[in-house]
């Protein structure tokens, strides 16, 4: 089965800079500056009131439950994404760095949805290790919330197993909890 | 040149005479209605060609006007595509005349390459479509009132999509963009609603209020255009009027709910001539406002859904 965040929601959804101090990452104080296309370990850090809908379960997808094939699994917890490929018209945009830190809100068999400190946009594809899984997606929507925090949307195309093969599982687990096979 | 021909005016659909080239036979036999009661003579033989002179005459002082049969009306657009570019360029014919044939041809041929369904058609269509139109405009801008005139306003994707580029190249000539940034205006504001080929009819021209299945179906065509075009030979700022022409200043809009400058320059701009152009429509759910009213609503919105200073300048030119 898939895991599920150890702490609870709670334990990503932090105020700013204790998500960062949690999972070893660097402080970030500042919004670094969007021009370097390097290496930008921030953590997305998701405003008060999202955090506080999120927590309170009040929160509502921008998805209706209604058009999804498969039921999502909440997750709440950071992962890391990585950029597999950007259509060449779109590299004028911002410069995304190769690898970023994500939290990944919830996840299906189809789709996967997560908060970025940057926008993305449709069609880019994307990868992103939640724990031993790398889960292959394509960009399908983007909603801003602040400046610094995007929920995004994405269709997973592929899920391999960073240690053994255990794709299967996820599927399984994915699959037994479905609205709408 | 002037048998009388059992035609009834049913039969025939008028054209205007600066479809008409010197010595390049049309292929489609051309008829004369003198006045309303005349019958149809033979104007010009299929295979007849009009010298330079006597098309003149024509464009100077003929008696009635120009038509074809319903059923050649298929092989006139094929004609004028094929030699739309000589028309158009041709200085001697009045620019009114060679911008109001550019305004219909650009929707008709818009129309064709939407009914095809082929992204690579519909792309290589704006391409070209936008290329004409910028070259003729370049030099002799012609005012929002008299282009307005000239317009259809219906409110077929293909119409809309041509009156809004035609809107956003004078904007844009205004603003003091670039003839390629024009260009590239022109370009995304024909293909911006692409996405919507994908809604049904019943949805885009429903008078009722929408569902809310129908309204995030609706709310999706600018991704749905995005993703269609990505791979086409199209610039950022042309993605960008695609994805972002629904954006609002205030991040009230969709898909992304951007901001401000986070909204691409192009994006800005055409969301003035998109709204004031479906204001100024008939629409199945309301009827068309005038150009004074349409300005007022936009207004009214001013530095909250549009940018302040294109506004400002759309609405000087909308005054003229
Ligand atoms: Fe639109």
């Amino acid at each position: 089965m898939l895991e599920r965040a150890g702490g609870g929601m709670s334990n990503m959804i932090s105020p700013p800079g204790e998500a960062a101090h949690e999972t070893g990452g660097r402080q970030h104080a500042e919004p670094a500056a969007r021009t370097a296309a390097t290496v930008d370990d921030r953590l997305v850090v998701l405003p008060p009131e999202l955090r506080e809908r999120l927590e309170g379960r009040g929160y509502q997808s921008p998805v209706p439950v209604e058009s999804r094939a498969w039921a999502r699994l909440t997750v709440m917890r950071e992962a890391r994404l990585s950029m597999v490929h950007t259509p060449p018209a779109l590299h004028s945009a911002l410069p995304w760095p190769p690898h970023g830190r994500v939290i990944v809100k919830d996840l299906s068999r189809s789709g996967i949805g997560f908060f970025f400190h940057m926008p993305l946009f449709p069609s880019q594809q994307i990868q992103i290790q939640l724990s031993h899984y790398v889960i292959q997606a394509k960009v399908r929507r983007c909603r801003r919330h602040t400046s610094d925090c995007y929920e995004l949307g994405a269709i997973v195309t592929q899920v391999r197993s960073s240690k053994e093969d255990r794709s299967a599982d996820y599927m399984e687990g994915c699959a037994s909890s479905s609205v709408r096979p | 040149m002037c048998d009388v021909v059992a035609l009834t005016p049913r039969e025939l659909v008028p054209i205007s005479s600066c479809v008409l080239l010197p010595d390049r036979p049309l292929g489609i036999d051309v008829y004369l209605i003198k006045a309303i009661d005349s019958k149809p003579v033979l104007f010009c033989s299929r295979d007849q060609t009009l010298s330079e002179a006597k098309l003149d005459t024509v464009a100077q002082r003929l008696p009635g006007r120009l038509y074809v049969r319903c059923s050649d009306a298929d092989r006139l657009q094929a004609y004028i595509r094929e030699h739309w570019s000589d028309i158009l360029r041709d200085d001697s014919r009045p620019l009114e005349d060679r911008t109001r044939l550019m305004c219909n041809v650009m929707r008709d041929v818009l129309a064709d390459a939407f009914a095809s369904r082929n992204i690579q058609r519909i792309a290589a269509t704006a391409d070209f479509l936008a290329a004409e139109s910028t070259r003729l405009l370049q030099d002799a801008p012609v005012a929002i009132g008299e282009l307005s005139k000239i317009m259809q306003h219906d409110f077929a994707t293909f119409t809309h999509s041509t009156n809004v580029a035609l809107y956003s190249l004078r904007l844009a000539q205004e603003l003091g963009f670039s003839t390629d940034e024009q260009q590239c205006i022109v370009r995304g504001a024909l293909l911006h609603d692409v996405g919507k080929l994908e809604i049904t009819e019943n949805i885009l021209s429903k008078p009722d209020r929408l569902t809310q299945e129908e309204l995030r179906q609706i709310r999706q065509h600018p991704t749905t255009g995005l993703e269609q075009l990505v791979d086409q030979a199209l610039t950022f700022g042309e993605l960008m009027i695609v994805y972002q022409h629904h954006e609002r200043i205030d991040g009230s809009g969709y898909p992304v709910g951007s901001v401000g400058e986070e909204i691409h320059p192009f994006a800005r701009l055409c969301a003035i001539t998109d709204v004031y152009e479906a204001l100024t429509a008939h629409r199945p759910y309301r009827r068309a406002l005038r150009a004074k009213a349409a300005m007022h609503v936009l207004q009214r919105k001013e530095g909250v859904h549009f940018d302040r200073e294109m506004l400002a300048c759309w609405k000087g030119l909308v005054e003229v």
